[in-house]
């Protein structure tokens, strides 16, 4: 209890708990931009809170998000304040210690950008006519459309994904499902792609949301390579799929591998 | 240390032509999406590029790390700051298939937003300049 106190006696430190109280699971990049704080400054604060109890890391990929951990704190209230305090209260945070122990934390968006020369309908048509999916998506798979309902197959014909319409604004902003069939028991996401003109160019946003694992576990790298072959093929009108067949084995060198000293 | 910006694409071209889009000045000033003027090749350690718009020097980068082909790390100090912030760039280069993966990482800018859809308009302007030899995005100066 001694270390809740000595944590809780730094204003730097409070600053911080304030942080996590207003938006929970912030990594260290976004508490040192929210705070007028440094960087190591920060880093050594959360250390002390960690240590504390007050804060809790979890690594998601390869950031590592930050939750606040109100429970040591609810403990010390609990022994002097409690008979003077109503006991829902305790309740709620005896709750909150349920759901941080549960791996229900909410993953964070995907989000690419990318700008591409072609015309908007020719980005559109893309983006809607399944049967032309096989030029750009990364594994090479094949589409096919079922009025609001789109399904993709590897090559040798298994299922591997349903996205159904749940959106559609023609030629500016669609909005699907993205219901995975290729592992057991994985949960429906949603893919949001908006499209906005730049003169001669199409500026489109492909935004993966509903994630329950961090992106960086695999959505991100099949993104980035359907969107680059997405490119290539609008603007070369080669097919190109950057992904292939040495996808199906382990990947010598991962997309997202630590990166080393800066 | 995390970075704040990551922004990866994959591009159809040699190893050889991607590192000279990102290192020689003159390969940089045809396909940067800001339609920027530059001087320097950034081949080795100490080396500097700089990019002008005008009269005005809006970036300087210096060479920290070069393994040619494979990597570059630069310090990026943007001629808009004031005072003059310099944060740091990494460039990442690995053959994927017939492809190449291009990694861009930014650590410790303080410019979030602005130089997030910065490297997403650098990136889609040196694939496309790489793939079709022609540039994407009209020029600052409002010459497409």
């Amino acid at each position: 209890m001694d270390s809740v106190f000595k944590a809780l006696a730094d204003p730097s430190r409070r600053l911080l708990l304030d942080a996590l109280r207003r938006e929970d699971g912030q990594t260290l990049s976004q508490l040192e931009a929210g705070l007028a704080m440094s960087r190591f400054g920060v880093a050594k604060h959360l250390k002390a809170l960690e240590a504390a109890g007050l804060v809790t890391r979890v690594r998601r990929g390869r950031l590592i998000h930050h939750y606040l951990n109100a429970v040591p704190l609810a403990e010390a209230l609990e022994r002097w304040i409690e008979p003077f305090r109503v006991a829902p209260a305790v309740g709620a945070i005896l709750d909150l210690k349920a759901r941080l122990e549960t791996d229900m934390y909410p993953a964070p968006d995907f989000v690419l950008r990318t700008y591409i020369r072609c015309s908007q309908n020719a980005l559109w048509d893309a983006l809607t006519d399944a049967g032309t999916y096989d030029k750009w998506n990364f594994l090479g798979q094949s589409a096919a459309r079922n009025g609001g309902l789109v399904i993709y197959r590897t090559p040798d014909g298994t299922e591997t994904l349903h996205a159904r319409d749940v959106e559609v604004t023609p030629k500016t902003r669609l909005v699907t499902t993205f219901e995975p069939k290729w592992e057991e028991g994985a949960k429906t996401s949603q893919v949001i792609y908006d499209i906005e003109i730049e003169g001669e160019f199409c500026k489109l946003t492909v935004t993966h949301t509903g994630l329950q694992h961090h992106h960086s576990e695999g959505t991100a790298d099949g993104w980035t390579r359907s969107l680059a072959g997405l490119k290539t093929w609008l603007e070369t009108g080669e097919a190109a799929n950057f992904g292939g067949d040495h996808l199906w084995e382990a990947e010598a060198s991962a997309p997202w591998s630590p990166t080393t000293s800066t | 240390m995390e970075p704040d910006h990551v922004h990866m694409t994959y591009i159809r071209c040699t190893r050889d032509a991607l590192w000279d889009a990102l290192t020689r000045a003159g390969a940089v000033a045809s396909h940067h999406f800001a339609g920027i003027a530059a001087r320097g090749d950034l081949t080795a350690t100490g080396d500097v590029q700089t990019h002008h718009v005008g009269d005005a020097t809006v970036l300087t980068q210096k060479v920290v790390e070069a393994l040619p082909k494979s990597r570059l790390a630069v310090d990026f100090t943007p001629g808009w700051a004031d005072p003059p912030t310099t944060s740091r760039v990494v460039f990442r280069l690995q053959a994927v298939g017939a492809a190449q993966r291009l990694t861009i990482e930014h650590y410790g800018d303080a410019a979030q937003d602005r130089a997030e859809d910065g490297w997403a308009r650098f990136a889609s302007n040196l694939k496309s300049w790489l793939e079709t030899g022609e540039t994407v995005i009209g020029r600052m100066d409002g010459v497409a």
